[in-house]
């Protein structure tokens, strides 16, 4: 959104505090209802979630600097199937807001709500090639996307969720990487 | 009068104290579209011109990758589903090919993308209706990569039935069996042995 006005920025600012957060520190509790955003300034993060009757857990998504999140299953007031946490893989700055706040001065501030629609859509985007790259892209292929995208992921998270990330078995992960 | 009324609980169903002016103005720019089955409804390489909201009948999103020529079915829409080619806005995208096509007989009502979107900068009430809309669709698409991390492939034939219960007799079996990325092998086997129990 190139067009947005500075008082919406700094209206938006307003909203934000910065947050030092250590390799390994969780952002979230699993369980605690959560009403806050973050945008990552520098850093990884990782979105795990996890089933609750299969008691499986996964990383929907690895995150990055410039990434807005919120915790999306909270939004799912009917289902509930996952809960939602989000642990750094390396030291990280974010910038946190109140959720609740942001929505209320967007009821009042149509560019603030224009830049959350803009958002979501992105997200929305962002899911979906996610969705293709599972269904359209054989293991190896998505392995090497990741790579390319985080070299060093090897020694930020365990095999196992990468190859959970990946979707895939870690039997299957190490045979990919042998090779 | 019918039709206000289906767009007015689907609205309401996003924004439950959505003016009735506000949904006036909505239903202001939608018109009501019939198509047969394997008709695309939106091409690829299509900007999002317009968007659509399915009154009967069930449309298919599909993908396919460029290199591979693979494809399957990202989504499945049945009635009172809203959708538009979102991959459209995403401008440097050259990988994959996505296109929208009826599974069955639609009815559907059609309305100018561009000009809803104008109006979500005119109208808050509109813009809120719109953030909804897009919240719901984010929430969907997480589902989806959920259910394809955590769930087997019986699962999820199990929840796409207890969402369109008669699907079997709406669209193909080799369809089903894409969105569930399974075999149509797989899937008649899963079928067998769910029917036999």
């Amino acid at each position: 959104m190139n067009n947005i006005s500075d008082e919406a920025i700094q209206e938006f600012n307003n909203l934000l505090q910065k947050q030092e957060i250590k390799a390994g520190e969780l952002i979230k509790p699993s369980d605690t209802p959560y009403k806050k955003f973050h945008i990552i300034v520098h850093g990884i993060i990782a979105n795990y979630s996890q089933d609750k009757k299969a008691n499986k857990e996964y990383i929907r998504a690895i995150l990055f600097e410039k990434h807005v999140f919120v915790n999306l299953s909270d939004l799912d007031l009917t289902e509930r199937v996952s809960t939602d946490s989000f642990k750094s893989l390396t030291d990280t700055v974010i910038l946190t807001g109140n959720l609740n706040q942001l929505l209320k001065e967007a009821q009042q501030n149509s560019e603030l709500f224009l830049f959350i629609n803009k958002l979501n859509q992105a997200s929305i985007y962002y899911l979906q090639n996610r969705l293709d790259r599972l269904s359209l892209l054989d293991a190896t292929n998505r392995y090497q996307i990741l790579k390319r995208r985080i070299p060093d992921i090897e020694n930020l998270i365990p095999q196992y969720q990468i190859a959970s990330y990946l979707n895939i078995t870690p039997v299957q992960l190490s045979r990919i990487r042998k090779k | 009068m019918m039709e206000i009324d289906l767009i007015t609980s689907l609205l309401r169903s996003y924004v439950s104290n959505l003016s009735d002016e506000a949904i006036q103005l909505f239903s202001s720019f939608i018109s009501l579209k019939e198509y047969p089955r394997d008709h695309i409804v939106i091409k690829n390489k299509s900007q999002a011109k317009k968007f659509y909201i399915i009154k009967s009948g069930i449309v298919g999103s599909f993908a396919q990758d460029k290199r591979s020529e693979k494809e399957y079915i990202r989504a499945i829409h049945n009635d009172k589903t809203i959708f538009t080619n979102i991959s459209s806005l995403d401008k440097d995208d050259n990988k994959s090919v996505n296109y929208y096509k009826c599974l069955s007989k639609c009815i559907v009502y059609q309305g100018s993308y561009p000009e809803f979107i104008e109006q979500t900068h005119l109208n808050h009430e509109l813009s809120i209706l719109y953030n909804r809309i897009l919240e719901d669709a984010l929430l969907k698409s997480q589902k989806r990569i959920d259910e394809l991390s955590f769930m087997d492939a019986t699962q999820r034939y199990q929840a796409l039935k207890n969402n369109i219960p008669n699907i079997e007799n709406l669209i193909a079996q080799y369809q089903i069996a894409s969105y569930l990325s399974v075999t149509p092998v797989q899937l008649s086997r899963i079928r067998k042995k769910m029917y036999s129990q």
